[in-house]
């Protein structure tokens, strides 16, 4: 009967991840290798918040240009199945009343190829760049009627005011198909498992100097909160 | 008295015709797109040695980073151009776009035999922001002869020498692979030997690197591609039996 009941678990685990393909990252020996964890109906669950410069050297994507990144492992106990919901995660500064929800690839992808559209990022941008002119002329004095010759020199700056300019060329559609796919594929993967599982969460969001983040998980109205 | 008048009536005309000429070279420059030959594709003139290696393999579980396990190769072929996207393109590379754009200030200096003159200079430029800026000055302090002088400058608008360069619309991966002799290959297309191979230029999308040499073991990564951005993949590939070590960064 354990056997059997084994099985049908290991089953249900398998159909509900291969049908997600393959997504997230390996999860770490256990959860106190993560910056902060915490337990909820038995599954520990873990996280540590991404520095812009380690997320610019996990993904291909700008994914810090816009979010914060947050690497998440689920710990299920033994022979006990965790659902992991993304929808049940929040994300806000310690002491403030509002939380973000994690965004989904799709948005994220959206955002940053909005961002890179120059006619869309709204803003303005001012470049300064120099200028130098020599030039020759030769001509009839209008006052001497004496045929004379010259030259000009000219030096100034331009000063161009514009809309904002990305730091990069502007996106194309395949590059914001790309994005979607890299922050799918590393992204923390959803539904039951009985095995740990890692992945990334986005939330469109940017890091506050000195801001101590909580990362609130819910499953079943009992909530783990992380702080870091 | 009428010599500074025409001279007045030719400044006029020559800044008038200057703004229009702006005006038509800005609308002359929308809808130009750089074209680059597709050359930078890895040629598939030889195929992995055996079969298992042609397709992605597991990644390596010491990388905590790396392509999830069992990838599958999901590279993505850019979406047909249907005729509805061919007319959405045409319409918006075609659509006008000007806007005063800069503001031009400086001085100038004219010596004509014992005469001399000098004087600041401002004008307006604009045309064609953000692609190009095209800004035309004119020089308002009085020229005895042929004046007025005038000038011009134009340029891209966007800094980078990336977006006009030889990877146009691609991505670049940089390799850095030993041992020199290992063979790359991209999506199980041959792609060339490391040591020829410092660079790939890629379409955007998603690709399954592999690197094999003989007597090592095979390392194989899938990797994101984005149109201007560098990907650097620098890999050593140990003898068969020890674990790979590797590192992907950007």
């Amino acid at each position: 009967m354990q056997i059997t009941k084994g099985l049908a678990l290991g089953l249900v685990c398998a159909v509900s991840l291969a049908a997600a393909g393959p997504r997230g990252t390996v999860p770490r020996a256990a959860a106190d290798k993560y910056a902060a964890h915490g337990e909820v109906h038995g599954t520990a669950v873990a996280a540590r918040l991404l520095t812009a410069k380690e997320a610019a050297k996990v993904f291909a994507t700008d994914v810090d240009h816009c979010c914060m990144v947050l690497e998440v492992a689920f710990y299920p106990a033994k022979d006990a199945l965790a659902d992991v919901v993304i929808n049940e995660f929040a994300l806000r500064v310690v002491g403030e009343d509002i939380a973000n929800r994690p965004a989904t690839a799709e948005l994220v992808a959206a955002r940053l190829y909005r961002k890179s559209h120059p006619e869309s990022a709204g803003g303005r941008d001012v470049s300064i760049q120099p200028r130098v002119g020599v030039a020759y002329e030769t001509g009839t004095d209008p006052y001497t009627g004496q045929r004379r010759s010259g030259t000009t020199t000219t030096s100034g700056v331009d000063v161009i005011v514009g809309p904002k300019q990305p730091s990069g060329p502007p996106y194309q559609e395949e590059d914001r198909r790309t994005m979607e796919l890299e922050l799918r594929d590393k992204g923390l993967p959803e539904g039951a498992t009985s095995a740990p599982v890692s992945g990334y969460l986005y939330f469109s969001q940017l890091r506050k100097k000195n801001a101590k983040y909580q990362l609130e998980y819910t499953a079943n109205g009992e909530k783990v909160v992380l702080v870091f | 008295m009428e010599v500074r008048r025409q001279s007045i009536i030719f400044k006029i005309l020559y800044a008038s015709l200057f703004l229009l000429g702006s005006v038509l070279f800005g609308y002359s420059l929308q809808g130009q797109t750089p074209q680059q030959p597709d050359t930078s594709q890895p040629q598939a003139v030889e195929q992995p040695r055996d079969s298992s290696s042609a397709s992605p393999q597991t990644a390596p579980a010491s990388q905590p980073n790396s392509a999830p396990a069992q990838a599958t190769t999901q590279n993505q072929t850019p979406a047909a151009k249907t005729p509805q996207n061919r007319d959405e393109d045409s319409i918006s590379r075609s659509r006008p776009r000007f806007h005063v754009t800069s503001v031009v200030v400086g001085g100038g200096f004219s010596r004509f035999g014992r005469r001399s003159f000098g004087g600041p200079f401002v004008g307006l430029g604009f045309g064609y922001y953000p692609y190009r800026y095209y800004s035309p000055f004119y020089d308002p302090f009085y020229g005895p002869y042929y004046g007025p002088y005038y000038g011009s400058s134009y340029g891209p608008a966007y800094p980078r020498g990336a977006y006009y360069g030889p990877g146009y619309g691609r991505g670049e991966v940089k390799l850095s692979i030993d041992p020199k002799y290992a063979k790359v290959y991209v999506d199980g297309a041959f792609a060339g030997r490391a040591e020829d191979l410092k660079h790939i230029y890629l379409k955007p999308g998603t690709y399954t690197l592999s690197v094999q040499a003989q007597g090592r073991e095979t390392y194989t990564e899938k990797i994101y591609v984005l149109s201007g951005k560098t990907l650097k993949i620098k890999t050593t590939l140990d003898a068969e039996g020890k674990p790979p070590s590797s590192e992907e960064k950007r």
